[in-house]
């Protein structure tokens, strides 16, 4: 065949394919370029021991800068390529979804994935900034550490034995249910055992009696003990369920405010008091089962999604009781008084002057009483003052029309 | 002549093309008809917590609960009434009125069911208990003579005869927090659970028949109502909306937002379709009652 080709046509064709095979090369070398060109150029200036640890992320491993960074310029700090976590999502595409579901913890709801992660190298599993105890407690710093009993896990700062670091299902993003977690370890049988002559025939609500990261007295048992539980279980397990109505015989206090139009009688079955209080022990003096805010938060976890960004909330959000009247209110939204003297109780000065408020200035929308609340929302909104529309115009526009 | 009345053809259906645009505009076939308010006066409704529609005498009755009062409407909204018991009322929570003049109305102040007979003036006032246990109750309807009260203290449904004695009793078995509304019709009880975002239906002696699960996640379900149609309408408390499910519990479209305008609203505590087929939500934020039809 190639005898049949005059010698022109033959070179021609030879031209050809090293021309081909030139481009094919080129085209090659300059797609490893990129990707390699940190190992010859990055590391120049960027020392190379500064990415070194027991754990790389591959993409430093091979010299794939240009994965996350642009070498040239970028919107982003770090010269990265997209915003932190559509970044890392980019390749973690699974977590994504993952993470999507239940509650999240808010670093992953933030999308800042660098508060826990390194994103080059770490001496520690999952590229974790340090120790997982310290990067847990820098944030967590209200959490008591010093106890006489810890529980082992807390001790050797293993958190992620009960705690889910993204998310989960449960509060206080616990891996599975309270019981269920202690159980994995604390086989049911033994625990049975260790707990014979209690009344109950079937362990369980372990948390209402221990405190799971640890306690000063023996057997981590919680700071506050319920005053029947110390003296003799049967003041309240006489015969069969524990009802509210059980509790209420001795906390007549509460029975009353149980009267009022709204209350955190929350069926279960007949015993609404112990979904917030442990009936035997708690590290509160109202033995709450957990800090407060956590407690209302199991519940009312869309108030605050919905409040969370907002750009201006009032100050010790956290502290619910602090407007609201957790057992029952006859007020909106279970306030502890109405929208103007629940404000006015710290906001003394606008109590006395102020845009016209209480029972003789009406909303003209609705003919309700004006309350700071009408036009504030505290809990969080998007305009200064926590006010619900911009106090420049819009907000006054919703009742005064003519303006 | 002629000109008038082609002017007037010419307004009503434009009339007609705006009402449907604007209808369509939010997405939702529903619009607004009118408003229950406070009584003549002009005393404002405040925390009203439901509503019953008597359909013999065509009238709505609001409970207007912080008030301790009940008000009476016209099926046109016009105010008729206000009851108070010779201000006996302690937060009254629900009502019914039955066919013998007596009026049913639970008191949240003295944990109460109380029975008002309108022609002796008569009073008597019952705690009612199941299994020696108190009950506390909250919502209540009357369905074929039976009394159907739901138990804040089990988050439980019971069922009495009007001599109050203990017919049924209605449970949630895969809720804890039980149940926080219902509505009887239809030879069927239907029950409205937060936690787990479904509605039990159940027959009228207790026995569970289906359990819908609400395909919408919704923040704080609050109310329910069943649409002649058998669409299942969802109050929702927080997000200040209405949503709306197809008898297998697929969501639909969901309309209704915060706000203190006409059509719009703020803490409804009750939905409920009248027997003319409108939707009425009780807003304890707004103080009023507003009805919307199709």
């Amino acid at each position: 065949m190639a005898d049949c080709m005059d010698p022109i046509s033959r070179n021609k064709h030879i031209i050809k394919i090293i021309l081909s095979i030139i481009t094919c090369v080129v085209v090659i070398l300059y797609s490893y370029n990129s990707f390699s060109y940190s190992k010859n150029i990055c590391f120049k200036c960027h020392k190379k021991s500064q990415f070194a640890g027991k754990v790389i992320h591959p993409p430093v491993a091979k010299g794939e800068c240009v994965v996350c960074h642009n070498p040239h310029c970028s919107k982003y700090k770090g010269l990265l390529r997209y915003k932190e976590a559509e970044l890392c999502y980019s390749c973690h595409k699974k977590e994504k979804q993952i993470f999507a579901n239940g509650i999240e913890h808010e670093p992953v709801r933030k999308g800042q994935c660098l508060t826990c992660h390194n994103p080059h190298s770490s001496n520690f599993s999952y590229l974790i900034n340090g120790k997982l105890s310290n990067r847990c407690f820098k944030c967590h710093k209200k959490l008591i550490r010093h106890f006489a009993y810890i529980h082992p896990p807390f001790r050797n700062g293993n958190c992620i034995a009960c705690h889910d670091p993204h998310h989960a299902n449960n509060s206080l993003l616990l891996k599975a249910t309270a019981d269920d977690i202690c159980f994995s370890c604390h086989k049911k049988i033994k625990m049975l055992k260790v707990h014979k002559g209690f009344p109950c025939n079937n362990i369980g609500d372990c948390l209402s009696c221990h405190s799971p990261h640890g306690s000063n007295n023996k057997y981590m048992m919680r700071k506050y003990l319920h005053k029947p539980y110390k003296e003799n279980c049967s003041i309240c397990h006489k015969k069969g369920k524990v009802t509210a109505e059980d509790c209420l015989r001795c906390h007549k206090d509460i029975s009353k405010k149980l009267l009022s139009i709204h209350n955190h009688l929350l069926g279960a079955h007949g015993n609404g008091c112990i979904i917030c209080h442990s009936p035997h022990a708690g590290d509160s003096k109202f033995l709450l089962r957990a800090p407060q805010v956590l407690l209302c938060r199991k519940c009312h976890e869309d108030t605050y999604e919905r409040n969370q960004d907002s750009l201006y909330v009032h100050p010790n959000i956290s502290n619910c009781a602090e407007c609201h009247q957790v057992h029952g209110s006859s007020r909106l939204a279970m306030l502890k008084e109405d929208g103007n003297k629940v404000c006015t109780r710290c906001h003394e000065t606008q109590g006395k002057f102020t845009h016209p408020i209480g029972a003789q200035a009406r909303d003209p929308r609705t003919g309700q009483e004006m309350t700071c609340v009408t036009c504030h929302h505290p809990m969080g909104t998007n305009y200064k003052y926590e006010l619900k529309l911009s106090g420049k115009e819009d907000l006054c526009i919703q009742c005064h029309r003519n303006y | 002549m002629k000109n008038i009345k082609w002017k007037c053809v010419i307004v009503c259906i434009c009339y007609i093309i705006l009402r449907t645009i604007s209808c369509y505009a939010q997405n939702t076939p529903w619009h607004w008809i009118l408003t229950l308010r406070g009584d003549a006066s002009r005393k404002s409704m405040d925390m009203p917590y439901s509503l019953y529609v008597d359909k013999a005498t065509s009238r709505y009755y609001v409970v207007d609960t912080y008030n301790n009062r009940l008000l009476s409407f016209s099926k046109k909204g016009k105010f008729l009434h206000a009851f108070s018991a010779n201000q006996k009322l302690k937060l009254p929570m629900a009502m019914i009125h039955d066919s013998n003049s007596i009026l049913w109305i639970v008191e949240r102040g003295k944990n109460a069911l109380v029975k008002i007979n309108l022609k002796t003036k008569a009073i008597n006032v019952f705690h009612l208990k199941f299994h020696s246990m108190e009950l506390f109750p909250d919502r209540m309807h009357e369905y074929n003579g039976i009394i159907y009260l739901l138990d804040k203290m089990t988050g439980n449904i019971y069922a009495f005869s009007k001599e109050l004695k203990l017919l049924h009793c209605f449970k949630a078995p895969n809720s804890s927090l039980g149940f926080i509304d219902f509505k009887v019709m239809r030879g069927a009880l239907w029950a409205l659970a937060m936690e787990d975002q479904s509605i039990y239906r159940f027959n009228l002696n207790g026995d569970l028949i289906k359990v819908i699960h609400l395909s919408k996640k919704m923040e704080f379900p609050y109310s329910l109502a069943i649409g002649p149609t058998g669409m299942i309408y969802v109050a929702d408390r927080h997000k200040n909306c209405i949503f709306v499910f197809d008898g297998s519990g697929e969501y639909r479209y969901s309309f209704l937002n915060l706000g203190q305008d006409r059509g719009k609203i703020y803490y409804p505590s009750e939905i409920d379709f009248d027997p003319w087929g409108r939707l009425c939500i009780v807003e304890e934020g707004n103080g009023r009652v507003e009805i919307f039809g199709r």
